[in-house]
């Protein structure tokens, strides 16, 4: 009957603890106690950032009590009612102290107070593997089962307000709330975590905690990593010019030479070497397959007749030979109009 | 029916379609290739202008070099109409310009300098001033490169760091080489000049990314290393071993040197994707500061002015553009991507492409993967009164659409340069007309 007693005793606690991290969100509650509590936001503020600090109180009526706020001292503010106060955080390193003074009407005054340590953690992520054209300044994104290198910035002080080197704070990582996926890669300096893109768990989150080893100093972040599709975009290559990356081909081509050659470039496959000719690509002209360059089996290069006019479907099926999910098709049409190429070409 | 009645109506026809003849004629040939291995438009028949042409078409002879078929008169302009302020300096595509002064000898044989351009041709490599005030283009060097992607000049333009596709190999080659200049001059006459030439001096084959220094004296190179990237700086006009100031377990920065004292690298963008931004010193080792971050979208173009940039925000079809002055942000009166834009030296005007009625698309993704390309107006922006100015609309001076990329201002703040995206043409736009 007693160890029935505390097995329900420690359900209820648990459960009770349980609902109050969970609808807490992305808050956390500093001072936890049945009476009051603190709720920052966001919960690890950076230098210079406005802060919200919410009290939460079980036991008193805040809305007919008194609440002074005071910031490292200074008081901000006293009103009755006042559960909130906002303020700009300083330098990294500060340690701020937000205290509050609450006067009931019953006579009773209570006092709290927190600390906050300022730091700084960004979670930078790129898909290591995903090939994107040479030049192209946007981020390569990851498809399914691309390799995805996350890397902790942080920055934060130890106690005696000195800024701690990357590589001696301790780290603890998670995705999708779950540590034991990467147990191996958290501890002490190990501020990068490898991970694959789980082709059934498209859209992953990583949280990292941060901790400043023999100190209170402690923060965390997360972050959200989308999975995209890979895609392949065609251009023209032009003699003498290279590829006219800043013109894709997005569903025709007039050719404006006799001679005219279009590459296939495989945006966002997984491709550890970065060289897209590992790939399988598949030209079909009208339906009916065409040879590439054998060296480059990304080209093909179309001879355009004199005095004809007309219109060619060309397709392209890009696979990659180690990933089923990873594929990709375009199609264009070619259009064999030389007086048309003449009147419209911008040059 | 008189007999010459009827040998009117007999020859009549056949003169008619004789002048039809000669007509068709002249205005198939009319068309001829250009330096772009495409076909050049025609002109109208009847010779009127052609309101559409590059404007200063017709300067440049098309089956030599430019610099030897018009010789400026004694104001420095040709005998052609008077020069658009906003017009093309060059009508074929470049691998990247910057500004230069240049040496104009008049007919009494006195020199003067001349503000123009330092372009490399696309297709060549060849290396031309084009001076803005209308004369001929003067050939620098007659080296053959062809294909270049990207280019960065020392201060002095005497040498410059050329990036490349090798055609065979498909690999990236990036080069360091000396501008050995000629002994020519802008008088165009054939005596005066000897052509110069490229010399490769060294070649580094793991550049990820590159931005020189604001005196133009060193370059910032992003290296690629097994466990990440490395950024180095090294001066231009030497080929000794660059100065390692940081290594970082991620590769994928872009970026930039505005001030002498600071390097800003931002992470590559896409839209919707939190982007951040740190500032690094390229004296001190390993010192990254961060300046903003978590913006989805994250682009920058930070200005020479210490706490001065313009932040980029690109989220789902949409884009917008913030002024950052000491760590606030605050809007601009209008909108674009800052690396449409160019910085007066002083930071105290702002000019900027800013597209007309951009379709709804993933930016600025789609913009950098060509999928689509903008029609700009040239806007400015007093950044102590905050006051935006259009300073030229779409389709002004007779320009055709317009998509503005690599920007700079003249250290006087008269002219703004830029390449035309559409076709990787050099432009000009005279801010002070």
């Amino acid at each position: 009957m007693r160890v029935t007693s505390i097995i329900v005793h420690t359900s209820f606690v648990s459960f009770f603890v349980f609902c109050y991290f969970f609808l807490s969100g992305h808050h956390i509650a500093y001072g936890f106690d049945p009476y009051l509590s603190f709720t920052v936001t966001p919960p690890y503020p950076g230098a210079h950032e406005t802060v919200s600090v919410d009290l939460v109180s079980y036991g008193i009526d805040l809305s007919t009590s008194t609440i002074s706020w005071y910031v490292d001292g200074v008081k901000k503010n006293s009103e009755i009612g006042a559960t909130q106060l906002t303020f700009i955080t300083g330098d990294i390193g500060h340690k701020t102290t937000v205290s509050v003074s609450i006067s009931s009407p019953e006579g009773v005054t209570i006092q709290k107070s927190l600390v906050l340590s300022i730091s700084e953690l960004d979670l930078l992520w790129e898909a290591s593997d995903s090939y994107t054209p040479p030049f192209y300044r946007g981020k390569a994104l990851p498809a399914s089962g691309a390799t995805i290198k996350v890397v902790a910035f942080p920055n934060m002080t130890n106690a005696t307000g000195n800024k701690v080197s990357d590589t001696n704070l301790v780290y603890t990582w998670s995705i999708n709330s779950f540590k034991s996926d990467v147990v191996y890669q958290s501890g002490y300096g190990k501020n990068i975590l490898m991970i694959s893109k789980n082709i059934f768990d498209l859209d992953q989150t990583v949280s990292v905690d941060v901790t400043v080893p023999n100190s209170t100093n402690h923060t965390s972040t997360k972050l959200f990593i989308p999975t995209t599709n890979p895609e392949v975009l065609l251009y023209e290559q032009r003699p003498l010019f290279g590829v006219w990356y800043t013109d894709m081909l997005s569903d025709q081509l007039r050719p404006t030479s006799k001679q005219v050659s279009v590459i296939a470039e495989p945006f966002y496959f997984s491709l550890p070497t970065k060289n897209p000719d590992t790939l399988s690509y598949t030209w079909a002209m009208n339906g009916t397959h065409i040879p590439s360059d054998g060296e480059h089996p990304r080209i093909v290069t179309f001879g355009v007749p004199d005095n004809t006019a007309g219109t060619t479907s060309v397709s392209l099926s890009v696979e990659h030979p180690l990933s089923l999910f990873q594929s990709a098709t375009r199609q264009i049409a070619v259009l064999f109009d030389t007086q048309a190429v003449m009147r419209t070409f911008p040059f | 029916m008189k007999k010459q009645s009827l040998v009117f109506i007999i020859v009549s026809p056949i003169v008619i379609l004789l002048i039809v003849a000669g007509i068709i004629f002249v205005w198939q040939n009319g068309a001829s290739s250009d330096k772009t291995g495409n076909t050049n438009k025609k002109q109208s028949f009847f010779g009127l202008f052609d309101v559409n042409s590059p404007i200063i078409d017709g300067l440049f002879s098309e089956s030599t070099s430019p610099s030897t078929t018009n010789t400026p008169n004694a104001n420095g302009k040709t005998d052609a109409t008077p020069l658009s302020p906003l017009r093309q300096l060059y009508p074929y595509p470049v691998s990247g310009m910057t500004m230069v002064t240049m040496s104009h000898k008049d007919a009494n044989g006195t020199k003067t300098a001349i503000p123009g351009v330092r372009v490399m041709e696309r297709s060549s490599g060849h290396i031309f001033d084009i001076p803005f005030n209308g004369t001929d283009a003067v050939r620098i060097t007659g080296t053959t490169i062809p294909g270049v992607e990207q280019v960065f000049w020392n201060n002095n333009v005497s040498r410059i760091f050329t990036r490349r596709i090798n055609d065979t190999t498909g690999t990236l080659q990036n080069i360091f080489l000396n501008v050995t200049h000629g002994t020519s001059d802008i008088t165009g006459t054939a005596e005066d000049e000897s052509q110069g030439s490229l010399l490769a001096t060294s070649s580094m084959n793991n550049v990820l990314e590159g931005a020189t220094s604001p005196d133009g004296k060193s370059i910032f190179l992003l290296l690629s290393s097994p466990s990440g990237s490395v950024g180095e700086t090294t001066f231009i006009d030497e080929s000794g071993e660059g100065k390692q100031i940081f290594s970082s377990p991620f590769k994928e920065w872009l970026p930039e040197w505005p001030r002498t004292d600071t390097i800003y690298l931002t992470t590559k963008p896409s839209s919707g994707i939190p982007g951040y931004t740190y500032s690094i010193s390229p004296t001190k080792k390993n010192v990254f500061q961060k300046l903003i971050g978590g913006i989805p979208g994250l682009t920058t173009h930070m200005s020479p002015v210490k706490g001065l940039g313009l932040i980029g925000s690109a989220s789902g079809t949409t884009f917008s553009l913030s002024l950052l002055t000491d760590g606030t942000m605050s809007a601009l009166g209008f909108n674009t991507l800052p690396e449409k834009c160019a910085w007066m030296e002083n930071g105290s005007h702002v000019y900027c492409g800013v597209p007309i009625a951009p379709i709804p698309a993933t930016y600025p993704d789609d913009w950098y993967k060509g999928a689509l390309s903008f029609t700009d107006a040239i806007w400015s922006e007093d950044i102590q009164t905050g006051e935006a100015m259009l300073m030229a609309d779409t389709g002004a001076f007779n320009a055709p659409p317009l998509d503005i990329i690599n920007p700079l201002v003249s250290t006087d703040g008269k002219y703004l340069i830029f390449i035309n995206k559409y076709d990787l043409t050099p432009w000009v736009f005279e801010l002070i007309q």
